[in-house]
């Protein structure tokens, strides 16, 4: 296998997240979970940078599972971007972006003119040429983000993972960072596993749609087998209808509203205040 | 591509104006605290009798005296400052420095223990405020860090270590008054008294502490991307944070081993550095050490002379400074997290 997981299991606490999950990453395409909120899908990238320590399973790489390579090796292979950025306030979009170098450092940790121009050319791959002396605080919320993907382009990863990189943003900022997500898989080569909610920008972004839900991987295909009005009332709970994007070439769909079963179980869950796993309070319903 | 390395250039000159200046401070620091006292010399007299051995007044007074207390200052000054920087980056959080977060009086606490354990070993007592430093660090960070340290959480903890050892502390000092004669600038929080004994005893630590300072700003500037982001950037987090406390509790427990509880030294330093020079550790850690060696040999210099012939001890001079500081801090930065 190149990369993805192995019978990942997670738990917090009691509440058991995800159950024996494998799925397999295919080189070079974009792939996007997708399912619903608590379903496991960003806990499922968050063991990447071992922010989730899965119980059983791990992420695998090139047949060997993640924790076996020492992580600065790693580092130079994935690129992982979270879903909430830290920075200091006051650090510019080249400082930032050099960050990015620092699986290559050598011991004592300064640049060489090598780590400036891959640096440099980050900068002007993410658009952000004009910007690189910025401030990264004053930046808008889509400039921003392509600052912090610049600093993962600087890594020269094989695989970039993001986990809900459109979250916070307006749509047309949402539109901005998949197009460069979209360039760096199509000119680089750089294999994309991303966590999104929106599943039409989802359909228009991705190779293929995972979906998960039940604590496993509940459905895969491309765009076009995935979205159906069933598959959509099975993951979502949702009526919807499903209509071709012409333009896009992708599925796309209309929400008609919530499928009589989920409007039942949603008042339940609220009335009993569960959060995210409905199904013991389907049981109890009629 | 035609792209060179190009730092922005305002900022690039902006630091190097600030460091030259810094160096100049520290060098004027130097002079003025050993050239004033109850005997005023000119810079030429310091410069003579720094260079030539004979047995003039300038030379017993300034040899002997000054100049050693005011290197001990120097040290003790930058050592805080370091330790104060390192916690900032290992808490998360600007407000935490050793005096902040109790590690001051955990050190002092194991110092005072050392020296009545071992009354004629006072060589030790370094170790033991280094050993106090660490296992305070350690218990604050246990009781307040969740993915960086809540403010109030920390700073709370923090007064209540400080309470908890300052109590310790003066049990120890009512009880055990004998065992505690040979470290005078450790028990009264300031530098009367410090010389050449107490600043060649200090050395090898600080000098430990600061030459790993010098490796440690690509990684310190990383783990202030949060752990999600630094761990995928290739660093073990809980692994260097733990080293850092370390370096941290070397640093801390040295500078506190000769001058006892010297307060906001650690706090103000780095904050000050901060504004001057921006949060990138490459030159956080050079301005800090810059700026709390001139700081601690100031105040201790205008401590001496302000009310003649008393001394006011440097940690009195450094709260009058520190804690105004410090409330303002606290106010316009609670929420902490940068």
């Amino acid at each position: 296998m190149y990369f993805g997981f192995k019978n990942i299991s997670i738990e917090y606490g009691r509440k058991q997240i995800l159950s024996n999950l494998s799925l397999e990453i295919p080189k070079s395409r974009v792939v996007t979970l997708i399912g619903r909120n608590g379903c496991g899908k960003s806990s499922l990238l968050k063991t990447i940078p071992r922010a989730v320590i899965p119980k059983t399973g791990s992420a695998v790489l090139d047949g060997i599972e993640l924790r076996k390579y020492p992580p600065k090796q790693l580092a130079r292979r994935i690129a992982y971007l979270a879903q909430v950025h830290t920075s200091p306030p006051d650090i510019d979009v080249r400082t930032l972006v050099s960050y990015g170098r620092y699986p290559y450092l050598k011991f004592g940790g300064s640049l060489t003119k090598e780590d400036g121009r891959i640096i440099d050319n980050a900068i002007e791959l993410t658009g952000l040429s004009a910007l690189r002396e910025q401030t990264v605080s004053t930046l808008s919320g889509g400039e921003r983000q392509r600052a912090w993907i610049a600093m993962t382009v600087a890594q020269q990863p094989e695989i970039l993972i993001l986990d809900e990189p459109t979250t916070y943003l307006d749509i047309s900022y949402q539109i901005e960072v998949l197009e460069l997500v979209r360039q760096l898989n199509r000119e680089l080569g750089i294999t994309i596993l991303m966590v999104l909610h929106d599943l039409n920008l989802a359909c228009r972004y991705s190779d293929l749609l995972y979906a998960i839900r039940d604590g496993r991987l509940y459905l895969s295909g491309t765009p076009d087998e995935l979205m159906t009005s069933e598959n959509l009332r099975e993951l979502f709970g949702i009526e919807a209808e499903i209509v071709y994007d012409k333009i896009n070439g992708c599925p796309f769909f209309i929400p008609l509203g919530q499928s009589s079963h989920e409007r039942k179980t949603t008042a339940e869950a609220t009335a009993v205040k569960t959060s995210s796993i409905i199904k013991p309070a389907t049981e109890k319903v009629g | 591509m035609n792209a060179v390395i190009t730092k922005v250039p305002s900022m690039s000159f902006r630091r190097a104006v600030v460091f030259i200046s810094l160096v100049f401070l520290s060098v004027f620091a130097l002079f003025f605290g050993v050239g004033v006292g109850t005997i005023d010399f000119t810079g030429g007299e310091v410069l003579r009798a720094l260079t030539v051995d004979d047995d003039s007044t300038a030379r017993l007074l300034i040899w002997n005296l000054r100049f050693p207390r005011m290197l001990t200052g120097g040290l003790v000054g930058i050592c805080l400052s370091l330790s104060g920087c390192i916690l900032q980056g290992v808490m998360r959080n600007t407000l935490a420095s050793p005096s902040t977060i109790g590690v001051t009086g955990g050190a002092s606490f194991v110092g005072y223990l050392t020296l009545v354990v071992f009354p004629s070993l006072y060589y030790l007592l370094p170790i033991g405020s280094i050993i106090g430093a660490f296992v305070t660090t350690m218990l604050i960070y246990a009781l307040a860090y969740q993915k960086g340290v809540s403010p109030v959480k920390m700073i709370l903890s923090g007064m209540a270590v400080s309470a908890l050892f300052g109590a310790f502390n003066d049990i120890i000092k009512t009880l055990f008054a004998d065992s505690l004669g040979n470290a005078s600038g450790f028990l009264v929080g300031g530098l009367n008294g410090s010389g050449w004994e107490t600043f060649i005893r200090i050395l090898p630590y600080a000098v430990v502490g600061i030459f790993t300072c010098l490796f440690l700003p690509a990684k310190m500037n990383i783990l202030m991307l949060g752990d999600e982001t630094a761990s995928s950037l290739g660093l073990r987090c809980e692994l260097f944070r733990f080293f850092l406390i370390v370096v941290s509790s070397l640093l801390a427990g040295a500078a506190i081993s000769a001058a006892g509880l010297i307060s906001f030294v650690g706090l103000v330093v780095p904050h000050i550095a901060r504004l001057l020079v921006g949060s990138d550790y490459k030159y956080l850690f050079g301005a800090s050490t810059l700026l709390g060696f001139s700081l601690v040999i100031i105040c201790d210099t205008v401590g001496r002379v302000i009310m003649p012939p008393g001394e006011v001890p440097v940690s009195i001079i450094l709260s009058f400074i520190g804690a105004p500081f410090f409330l303002w801090l606290l106010r316009t930065r609670g929420s902490g997290k940068e």
